[in-house]
């Protein structure tokens, strides 16, 4: 009986959950499918600005996973002086507003040449102190005794990380990336301030500047389904990935 | 907790060395300026387009760099810019249309293209279907093995491509002309990465139609970005960058001469001007004059070349002269240090700032040498964009415009640089402009900068005969309400009053930096007194002020009706008035503030000031010194003279800058004289409105 | 044998990090020292008594400390209800984790165009409580869920047999369990309950209703007025409360987990 409560209770949420994406993808049928046809073929710009957000997300997200994964490393496996403070000062700068950091990268931008260029929000993001949190933490529950085994087979490190360490921890390191995905995905303050052609703006500016009508829901449709259907992709590698392990 | 304080320390050096990098600069220094490099481009070359060509009509040419090839008669020659001679490659040709690239040149007739290699020798040929053939007007352009061209064998033009190593035609999808249907092509050129470029005039029947481009890959088989172009933007081409260049003549404020910008303008309505160009560069020696003299009524008039862009890739410029039959070949240095960049901001109703810029820029060259560029960006995003560069320090731009909010804290930081050292300027605020201007355009630091527009709104007039005095502050009001014969009131309405409001407001901000609320509350109390009383604005009582207009933006008033009786303005709280203002403002940081500072003295000389009737003029200036004043006429007169008067102890509004601020402020009014609200809730609730401007 | 070398793994990281974060950081601190960031002459600690004074600074921080405050507890305990429900009763329905995962992709601009309607009525502050769990929960249960998932039923069983209640075992065993997972996602819902502020300017501009007035409109503002070195003075101040609460956290986390293992 619980069960079935239960069930019902949580069917009912994930519907409410889901219920205004639902609600943009009705909007946009409203005129049929001709907004989406616009979108592909008549309003190059919107498509133009979704490679650009495309590029942006997954460099960012695959950049940070690789520096991370192996500041996490670092982190979690390796007794250093000042480790911990180390880390502490990640999570703090983690936490900053992005007030603060927005103009001093717009000045380094501007002084490293990358201004105005989709490699100002890359850089960044591939160094974001969040991946490295994440993956730390993850990192921290893989078993000493498979890294020790591993380490008589081969003294390189970079061989353990990705045969032994990677491997068990896959799950959260697809976290990681669609997390960084997501956030580069939907970031709108950073590309108006870091680029100034409409060329180089993600597909996120351009629909905070076009009204409301049939085009944008249509537009806003394809812009989140796109992370959504990674997101279903590996929902599954997420699943066994994290299975059989520990978050510590 | 060692490795904190290590920490800590580390931190505090580095903050530390920001600040002594500042210094502890409070007047910004000044550099002696070096020698003006003339603003002409780098090596200009000129060649004749020979031939039997006719002023106006365009010859086919193709150019890429420093070669041009030009097919006139049926003979193709090709001129290299830097040696300057001219070969003749290909004789008895029927082509219409030549393009060419950086190793290939192609021919295009009605019924054939072929392929050549820069000396002449014919690489490949082909015969064209008529349905692909190319009637009396064409483009064509090469990009390695492939050629495109336009034909007009339909109603509409089509673009076609030939494959010279499949020996292909074919031709080009017409979502490719995406909102461009019922196209004639103007230009085709090639990007990097063989994206092609194309432009053109839609409805093509009636000349002078809207003009539009795209942009189109064509391996890929699709359309990358179109967008629309004015018309004054014809005559131009998209650069191997992607973003279209057109030349953009602009007469010199003075109406002697022209000049020309290189013009580049985004898909986004994003302009700015890359170069100035001087007449002699692109007219050729010994040309006449641009005075054409019209025999009918023996006049005399300025007239400008007409000129196409036959090549550009962001340094690299072809510029054919139509007129003088001149093809001009030239590159700009990358010469920042060397010219002035001007801020402002680009609507698509009107492009009055950067016209006001472009002209004087004009004159400013002829007489300095210097070249002024001006960056247009879209109005939705100037703001943020100056405010984020001011705040960076950003050295690469000199002038900018500002007005509202930016205008406000521009002013409360002092982002300026101060005009207070250079005398030009400051005689010309002195003698040329009204008393009072320079008060007006003076903040904490100095002279910030020239005005472009100063409005004044809610000012009124007389009905008649009333002994107001011509300014006066709401004591005087009360003063006045108190002796006011029977059946008379003050206002029309209740709306004339929110003026006055909101100087009382506004004064005490500027002034004290807060709201009193209570001496706010009190002064509503009193206006809602005298209201009740019927002397004020309700009631039916002949009132003596309706609503009237001040000549503040200039000549605008002539041919209204402005009634036999005196403009008034509305009661200030202590004698200042606040206007909105709009300013062009030199950069703190500009590599160049003396010549930014010579550029804003044109703006407030006699001989710009004085002859300008048209829209574009400055405000502030002294109108009885103008040629045209003993010509007006006595009722408009006395409204300039006392709308001159409003400059002296005026201040820029901070008010002005809040949307729907006046509304709110009416409305407090009108509850407070309904009864439903008391004096001290209004006064409370706008204080607390507005509370945020001084106390966050 | 680790190689004393590895550490170097770190320094990618760590340069980009230092260069694109950490020095930014501290060059704009210099400006809290400041009068501003045009004249330039040293105010010494002067912004710092002033913005202490400040009313709509402490409105701000109040603000932003009380939203997350009330905010991360409820989310968290959202989240680990759901995921308790769904892990225990409807674990094989298909779609579910999507679901919830769903609203953290959305961008911020749908999301206001969408509950515009509904938040106009709503306290603003209730209204942002609201789209705050909706938006990031979905995080915070996946996560639960996968540890939930990857416990050892074996436990749980013998408590059973045992006679512990439901309740009982969900609080001595299950929770202890997951507590790494726990205090994982208390940072991350802390962190985002900071990222709000983008529904909330969306939502209600620039000036909003007092009890909605977060740090970050604070900061917004200055921006706007140029007053830089406000901001600098600002985020100061955060950095320094961040510096205790989040060594509080660490220390804490650090205990627990030895208490436990």
């Amino acid at each position: 009986m619980v069960k079935r409560v239960s069930r019902l209770f949580i069917a009912i949420l994930a519907a409410a959950f889901v219920l205004p994406a639902a609600a943009v993808i009705v909007a946009s049928l409203k005129e049929g499918i001709k907004p989406y046809v616009d979108f592909f073929v008549w309003e190059p710009k919107y498509l133009r600005a979704l490679a650009v957000s495309m590029f942006i997300a997954f460099l960012s997200s695959a950049g940070s996973v690789a520096v991370s994964v192996l500041a996490a490393y670092v982190f979690s496996q390796i007794k250093f002086r000042g480790r911990g403070f180390l880390f502490y000062i990640y999570i703090i700068v983690m936490m900053m507003p992005f007030q603060v950091t927005l103009l001093p990268q717009y000045i380094i931008s501007k002084a490293l040449g990358i201004y105005d260029t989709p490699a100002a929000m890359i850089f960044p993001a591939v160094f974001s102190p969040f991946a490295a949190f994440l993956l730390t933490q993850i990192m921290k529950s893989i078993p000493r005794d498979s890294i020790e085994a591993a380490r008589l087979d081969t003294s390189s490190t970079l061989k353990i990380i990705l045969r032994v360490i990677v491997p068990q921890m896959r799950g959260g390191v697809v976290c990681a990336w669609v997390m960084m995905f997501a956030e580069q995905w939907n970031m709108v303050a950073e590309p108006l301030v870091l680029m100034e052609s409409e060329k180089n703006y993600p597909l996120a500016v351009l629909l905070s500047k076009t009204g409301p009508g049939a085009f944008s829901f249509a537009a806003t449709a394809l812009f989140m389904l796109l992370p959504l259907g990674l997101f279903l992709i590996f929902e599954s590698e997420i699943l066994e990935g994290l299975e059989g392990y520990r978050l510590k | 907790m060692k490795l904190h304080a290590l920490a800590l320390l580390t931190a505090a050096a580095v903050s530390l060395s920001t600040l002594c990098a500042c210094g502890g600069g409070s007047a910004p220094k000044r550099e002696e300026n070096s020698d003006y490099i003339s603003p002409e481009p780098l090596s200009a070359a000129q060649a004749a387009v020979g031939g039997d060509f006719e002023a106006d009509e365009k010859l086919p040419v193709a150019a890429y760099k420093n070669i041009a090839f030009v097919l006139s008669g049926n003979t193709l020659a090709r001129i290299d810019f830097s040696t300057g001679e001219r070969v003749d490659l290909v004789s008895d040709t029927p082509a219409f249309a030549v393009g060419c690239d950086g190793s290939r040149f192609a021919l295009v007739g009605s019924d054939f293209a072929a392929l050549y290699d820069y000396d002449g020798k014919k690489l490949s040929e082909i015969a064209l279907e008529p349905e692909a053939s190319l009637s009396y007007y064409g483009c064509a352009a090469v990009d390695g093995d492939r050629v495109v061209f336009n034909s007009s064998g339909k109603k509409s033009d089509s673009i076609f491509l030939w494959d010279t190593k499949s020996r292909k035609v074919s031709e080009l999808p017409s979502t490719w002309q995406a909102g461009a249907r019922g196209a004639r092509v103007k230009s085709l050129s090639f990007g990097a990465d063989g994206v092609l470029y194309s432009t053109f005039i839609t409805n093509a029947e009636i000349a002078g139609g809207d003009a539009a481009s795209s942009v189109c890959d064509i391996s890929e088989d699709r359309l990358i970005s179109d967008f629309k172009l004015a018309a004054s933007q014809d005559g131009g081409r998209i650069g191997s960058d992607g973003v279209y260049y057109y030349v953009e003549p602009y007469a010199a404020s003075n109406g002697e001469s022209w000049s020309y910008f290189i013009s580049k303008v985004a898909d986004d309505g994003r302009s700015s001007t890359v170069a100035m160009i001087s007449p002699e560069t692109l007219k050729g020696p010994g040309t006449d004059s641009n005075i054409i003299h019209n025999v009918h009524d023996d006049s005399d008039f300025l007239f400008h070349d007409s000129y196409s862009l036959e090549y550009s890739d962001g340094s690299n410029f072809v510029v054919y002269n139509l007129t003088a039959g001149l093809l001009v070949a030239f590159n700009i240095s990358d010469s920042a240090e060397n010219c002035l960049i001007a801020l402002v901001p680009e609507t698509s109703e009107q492009h009055w700032y950067s016209d006001a810029v472009k002209e004087l820029a004009v004159q400013y060259a002829s007489e300095s040498g210097m070249q002024v560029l001006v960056n247009a960006i879209p109005k939705d995003e100037y703001d943020d964009r100056v405010r984020t560069k001011l705040l960076a320090g950003d050295d690469d731009f000199d002038v900018f415009f500002a007005s509202g909010a930016l205008l406000n804290s521009v002013l409360k930081n002092s982002a300026y640089y101060p005009l207070d050292e250079f005398e030009g300027l400051v005689n010309n605020f002195d003698t040329v402009l009204a008393e009072g201007v320079r008060g007006l355009m003076t903040a904490d630091a100095g002279l910030f900068g020239i005005v472009l527009r100063a409005e004044y709104w809610g000012c009124l007039r007389e009905t008649q005969e009333s002994g107001i005095p011509d300014s006066w502050t709401i004591d005087d009001l009360f003063k006045f309400c108190d002796e006011i014969p029977a059946g008379k009131k003050v206002f029309g309405d209740r709306y004339m009053i929110t003026r006055s409001v909101c100087n009382v407001i506004e004064d005490m901000i500027a002034k004290d930096g807060s709201i009193d609320e209570k001496r706010f509350s009190e002064i509503l109390s009193k206006l809602k007194e005298y209201n009740d009383k019927g002397v004020l604005c309700d009631g039916s009582a002949d009132n003596y002020l309706t609503y009237g207009m001040l000549a503040f933006d200039g000549f605008n008033i002539l041919g209204n009706d402005v009634g036999e009786y005196r403009t008034v303005v509305n009661p200030t709280m202590s004698g200042t008035n606040y206007l909105t203002v709009e300013a062009l403002m030199v950069n703190r940081n500009s590599k160049n503030p003396e010549s930014a500072a010579g550029f804003l003295e044109l703006f407030t000389r006699p001989g710009y000031v004085y002859d300008n009737s048209g829209i574009k003029q400055v405000i502030g200036r002294d109108i009885t010194k103008n040629s045209i004043w003993p010509n007006i006429e006595p009722q408009y007169q006395r409204v300039y003279e006392y709308s001159m008067k409003q400059y002296k102890d005026s201040k820029p509004s901070v008010l002005e800058a809040l949307d729907g601020f006046s509304a709110e402020v009416a409305d407090e009014v009108s509850l407070v004289f309904d009864g439903a609200e008391t004096p001290d809730d209004a006064a409370k609730k706008l204080a607390d409105r507005l509370s945020y401007i001084y106390l966050e | 044998m680790k190689k004393k070398s590895d550490i170097f793994l770190l320094a990618f990281s760590l340069a980009g990090f230092t260069v694109f974060y950490v020095a930014p950081f501290l060059r704009s601190l210099g400006y809290a020292f400041l009068d501003n960031a045009f004249t330039k002459r040293f105010a010494g600690l002067g912004n710092f008594s002033a913005l202490f004074k400040n009313e709509y600074f402490l409105l701000g921080m109040k603000n932003t400390l009380l939203f997350t405050a009330v905010s991360v507890p409820l989310a968290m305990a959202f989240s680990l209800a759901v995921s308790l429900l769904t892990v225990s009763f409807a674990g094989d329905m298909p779609f579910v984790k999507g679901a919830f995962f769903l609203p953290v992709l959305l961008p911020s601009a749908t999301i206001v165009t969408l509950f515009s309607r509904y938040a106009s009525s709503l306290p603003p502050f209730l209204a942002l409580l609201i789209i705050f769990i909706w938006k990031y929960s979905g995080l915070n249960i996946i996560l639960m869920m996968t540890a939930l998932g990857s416990m050892e039923k074996g436990m749980l069983e013998a408590a059973k047999i045992d006679g512990a209640g439901a309740i009982r075992r969900t609080f001595k065993i299950t929770v202890p369990n997951i507590l790494p997972v726990l205090f994982f996602t208390l940072i991350l819902s802390i962190v985002n309950s900071l990222k709000i502020y983008r529904e909330s300017y969306l939502l209600y501009g620039e000036y909003p209703d007092k009890s909605v007035y977060m740090l970050q409109n604070y900061l917004n503002n200055h921006f706007e007025k140029l007053n830089y070195q406000n901001i600098a003075t600002a985020a100061v101040i955060f950095a320094a409360g961040l510096y205790a609460v989040v060594g509080i956290l660490l220390r804490a986390e650090r205990k627990r987990s030895e208490e436990i293992w």
